[in-house]
């Protein structure tokens, strides 16, 4: 039996024991709020208050004009609510009058509704809402109808220009677009990114529970740099008909893509590069969606064996060295066997002799291998000769245009694995190697214009400041120019087919053509092998009133032409026919008239002395 | 008969002395110590409502009503105070009674978040019945146990007691409401504790309770339930589920720091990243904006008024006034220690309210009525010395 001290004892025992659990109360909030409280502190600090982010104004990409805007940042508003702030019954009401505004239906209509219907505590419901979107939405807030519901205006990137091709934007391809983080994606927008985008403002905010910054506890700590307009070499005009002609081209052509490139040869600057089908860089998304290898410029991304085209540098190998000259002559035997195997020629038709400017304008492949193949005294000094001629000229490397994506193409050394005879003559005449139009471009401006490989660029100024004008490295000597540049204007006097389609009255013109077959490694179970009647066209020439002033490359890729016989294919706009349009309508946009016929002679036909202007 | 004639003698003794005598043992500390806790619920009250829809000097403010219900308390503080608490013995029955209709209409009427049903709506304000059946189960208890004086070694006298508290305790956590339950649990410890019952009884029972802890884990618990003890265990294996709460209630105490950050100035009670702040979590609120040393005041305080408590109990005439104190401070040490346990990470989530700060009618009421009773056994203990 417990007595009424013991019960005393227990009256002292329960004080005791609140006594000790406050204490140990005590120790536990010391610890949390004196020995860990710098580390909490922090923590409380770093879900409150967080550097907000926020883009500067992205630049203004202009043309060359600086009139014509290619790119600009307009602010569109992404829609969010709060769906935790709002009643069950208010969720479904608001969310009907936002799919009735918004004009959603089906699934689209459903995931905002769901995402309504879930009850976070903050949800982007929809972005870049239309202007007259964001105005009804603003209506339904004013009037009450709207709860737990806001917009906030983020920037967009838009492209306000028209491409030549439906659905399109202006230099779609060379552009590329932005994407909603406010990163450039492919070409300019993606190169000059730093640039373009400057530096983010960044602010301190404190955040509540539901992840929004609370407007009025902003601190600005770095104001950022707003970013800079950029002006490109480009001119629209020139651009748009580029663009327009191409479009025909694609359409008559049945081809898989028709890219042009036209340049300065003297400084690199671009004037026009297209490239048809583009797409609208405005709605990227779909394209995305649908097939992103839209997205790679084949100017510059794809490369592509070159053929006939690279004859050229056969060209400037063989009269640099002396091996032959121009009026050397040279037996087209229609077939040759070499180790390795045999070269043909496309028509399997044997020519005879010829002289070798006759070689390179009538594009006799077998004359143009014998000549590749006597270069030095033996296969591997004529194959060094060969890729020397190559290499200088800038195959195998980028030529570092200041658009995002290029590849460097693919050359094979000799020095690193020796050729056989049957590279060598493949190598004549553009097989067996890979080059991109940008390539070939440069490497032709650099015969046209004196000697000088230029590096091609596509931005004129970056804000006010004009970029330095590039003076060019030396790669062949002026009068090897000049040969090569006359070779050219040879090609399309002396043939008649490329005279009647290339030759316009009271310029000057020289180019000359390629036609390869398209290797698929994946056909022939796998071994590889060429397309059969599926062609890449190209034609890289000059046009100038005097003297070569705009050079032009064009590729149409992958086309299904009409095949006549061997080596005679038929099709709605050749090649060289596309150039003519596009020097045309280039001659026409930079305002250079053409020169009096007593001037400048009669369309060349009878002066094959080329470079005379010079 | 033998009512009558009591009745008769008490009216002599009180009105035979004169007033003054009485009220010197009127216990002024614990009536302070409870004022100064319940002002500290109502600076909460005011810094919850500070940055909500309601301003806190508004009508309807969580503010203005903690006012309410304080002037409220206190009537009903002075009525228990003058009523003689003797009377409380002969009402046992139908006192007890009274208990278990309100919890059953509880059941049967009350309106509560989630499904649960807690609260009755009389003339537009919500009271939570089970608050006044603490105190009414602690009246019953210290009743029934003062009269086995002479059995307390039996385990029959346990055996009894948990009879007598099972049918409303059992009603409470049908509600289901289990930290009321479990404060029921706490009572009935506390006052056979107190009441002098063997201690290899209550040993005994707590072995029990012990063992038949898997079995409640697997057939009593809810998901819920299960969720916030084990993330109780370990709160960072989740953060942003259950361990959340405990989580930022860390962040919220230990970023207060020593002096706090000043009243309305608690930035994770402001910006609502701590649930529940004026009722679960309201501690963490008063030690972010007042810190530790604000936090100590409040403890202290606790401290204090449980001594005043059972002091009175102590120099009470009779074995009722010692176990009522017995009760009402086992209810109220309870509840702080598992109410701050939870704030500062030693005890699980649990909705077991804080007596005087947690906002809330029925607790403030409830307690004014238990001190009250309580004033009322000091004021009459005159007569003998115990």
């Amino acid at each position: 039996m417990l007595g009424r001290t013991d019960r005393r004892l227990r009256l002292v025992a329960l004080i005791a024991a609140a006594v000790m659990a406050a204490s140990s109360v005590a120790v536990r909030l010391a610890y949390w709020q004196v020995l860990e409280h710098d580390r909490l502190a922090s923590q409380a600090h770093e879900q409150l208050d967080r550097a907000l982010v926020e883009p500067s104004p992205r630049g203004t990409i202009y043309d060359r004009s600086g009139t014509v805007v290619l790119a600009t940042t307009i602010y569109r508003d992404r829609l969010w609510a709060t769906p935790a702030t709002i009643g069950e019954v208010d969720r479904k009401t608001v969310g009907q009058k936002l799919v009735s505004i918004l004009g959603l239906s089906g699934e689209a209509a459903g995931r905002l509704q769901g995402a309504l219907g879930e009850g976070g505590q903050y949800a982007v419901l929809a972005n870049d809402l239309t202007p007259s979107q964001s105005a009804a939405v603003r209506r339904g807030i004013e009037a009450g109808d709207l709860v737990g519901v806001g917009l906030d205006p983020l920037p967009v990137r838009s492209f306000p220009t028209p491409g030549g091709a439906p659905d399109t934007t202006l230099a779609s391809l060379l552009l590329g677009f932005v994407n909603r983080d406010g990163e450039g994606q492919y070409g300019v927008e993606q190169r000059y990114q730093s640039l373009l985008a400057g530096t983010p403002r960044r602010v301190l905010a404190r955040y509540d529970i539901s992840g929004r910054p609370i407007a009025a506890s902003k601190q600005v700590i770095d104001p950022g740099v707003p970013g800079v307009d950029v002006r490109l070499t480009i001119d629209a005009s020139l651009q748009l008909q580029f663009e327009q002609e191409l479009y025909a081209v694609w359409i008559a052509d049945r081809a898989v893509s028709v890219s042009a490139v036209a340049l300065d040869p003297y400084t690199g600057e671009v004037l026009a590069w297209a490239t048809v089908p583009g797409y609208d860089a405005n709605a990227f998304r779909e394209v995305a969606n649908d097939d992103p290898s839209r997205f790679l410029d084949p100017v510059i991304g794809s490369v592509y064996e070159p053929g006939s085209v690279f004859k050229m540098f056969v060209a400037q190998a063989a009269l640099e060295g002396g091996a032959v000259s121009l009026d050397t002559e040279v037996n087209d035997s229609g077939v040759l066997v070499v180790q390795g195997g045999r070269v043909y020629d496309a028509d399997r038709v044997a020519m005879g002799k010829m002289p070798f400017e006759d070689i390179v304008a009538y594009s006799r492949n077998v004359g143009a291998a014998r000549v590749a193949l006597e270069l030095g005294p033996d296969l591997a000094s004529s194959s060094a000769i060969l890729y020397d001629a190559w290499a200088r000229m800038g195959f195998g490397r980028p030529t570092g245009v200041d658009v995002a994506g290029e590849v460097g193409g693919l050359v094979r050394d000799p020095s690193v694995q020796p050729w056989r005879e049957m590279d060598l003559a493949n190598g004549a005449f553009g097989q067996g190697v890979a080059v991109t139009s940008l390539q070939l471009a440069r490497a032709y401006a650099a015969m046209a214009n004196g000697g000088l490989l230029v590096q091609p660029r596509v931005v004129e100024a970056i804000g006010t400041d004009e970029l330095p004008r590039d003076r060019g490295e030396r790669v062949i000597s002026a009068e090897l120019s000049q040969q090569l540049a006359g070779l050219m204007e040879h090609v399309v006097t002396a043939v008649p087919w490329y005279a009647e389609g290339t030759l316009i009255d009271g310029y000057l013109v020289g180019g000359k053509t390629g036609t390869a077959e398209i290797w698929d490694a994946t056909i022939n179970d796998g071994k590889g092998g060429y397309l059969r009647n599926t062609y890449n066209f190209s034609f890289i020439g000059y046009v100038g009133r005097e003297r070569p002033e705009v050079l032009i490359a064009v590729q149409i890729h992958e086309a299904v032409p009409t095949v006549i016989r061997q080596g005679v294919l038929v099709q709605p706009v050749r090649s060289y026919e596309l150039f003519r349009r596009l020097a045309v309508n280039a001659m026409q946009t930079l305002d250079l008239p053409p020169v009096p016929v007593s001037a400048a002679g009669s369309g060349g036909a009878a002066s094959p002395s080329p470079g005379t202007d010079r | 008969m033998g009512a009558v004639r009591l009745e008769t003698q008490r009216v002599q003794t009180w009105a035979s002395r004169p007033a003054t005598v009485a009220w010197t043992h009127f216990d002024v500390q614990l009536l302070l110590y409870g004022l100064l806790l319940t002002a500290v619920g109502l600076v909460m009250a005011y810094s919850n409502s500070y940055g909500s829809d309601v301003a806190p000097l508004t009508p309807g403010s969580l503010f203005t009503r903690g006012l309410l219900w304080l002037a409220l308390a206190l009537v009903v503080f002075a009525v228990a105070t003058a009523f003689d608490y003797t009377w409380l013995k002969t009402f046992g029955w139908p006192l007890y009674a009274l208990n278990v209709g309100l919890l059953v209409a509880s059941l049967l009427f009350g309106t509560g978040v989630g499904g649960v049903a807690r609260w009755i709506t009389f003339f537009g304000l919500q009271f939570q019945f089970s608050e006044l059946s603490k105190i009414l189960v602690i009246v019953a208890l210290a009743r029934f146990l003062s009269t086995r004086e002479t059995r307390l070694d039996s385990p029959f006298t346990i055996a009894g007691a948990t009879a007598l508290i099972a049918p409303p305790l059992v009603l409470v956590a049908l509600q289901p409401d289990l930290g009321t339950a479990l404060v029921f649990a706490a009572i009935l410890g506390g006052m056979l504790f107190l009441s002098g019952v063997g201690l290899r009884w209550l040993v005994a029972a707590g072995v029990g309770i012990v063992a038949a802890t898997p079995f409640v884990w697997v057939s009593l618990l809810r998901d819920y339930q299960k969720q916030r003890l084990l993330s109780f265990l370990d709160p960072s294996a989740d953060p942003l589920g259950s361990g959340w709460q405990i989580l930022q209630s860390q962040i919220a105490v230990g970023s207060g720091g020593l002096f706090g950050k000043g009243l309305t100035n608690g930035t994770q009670n402001q910006l609502d990243f701590l649930p529940v702040q004026s009722t679960d979590f309201v501690f963490a609120i008063w030690s972010e904006e007042f810190g530790f040393f604000g936090a100590l005041l409040v403890i202290a305080l606790y401290v204090l008024l449980l001594w005043r408590i059972l002091l009175g109990g102590w120099r009470s005439r009779d074995r009722f006034g010692l176990l009522v104190a017995g009760g009402l401070a086992s209810m109220i040490l309870f509840q702080v220690l598992v109410n701050i346990g939870m704030v500062i990470g030693i005890m699980p989530i649990t909705g077991i309210p804080l007596p005087f700060i947690t906002h809330g009618g029925a607790s403030l009421i409830s307690i004014a009525i238990g001190l009250g009773i309580l004033q009322s056994i000091n004021v009459r203990r005159a007569r003998a010395e115990w």
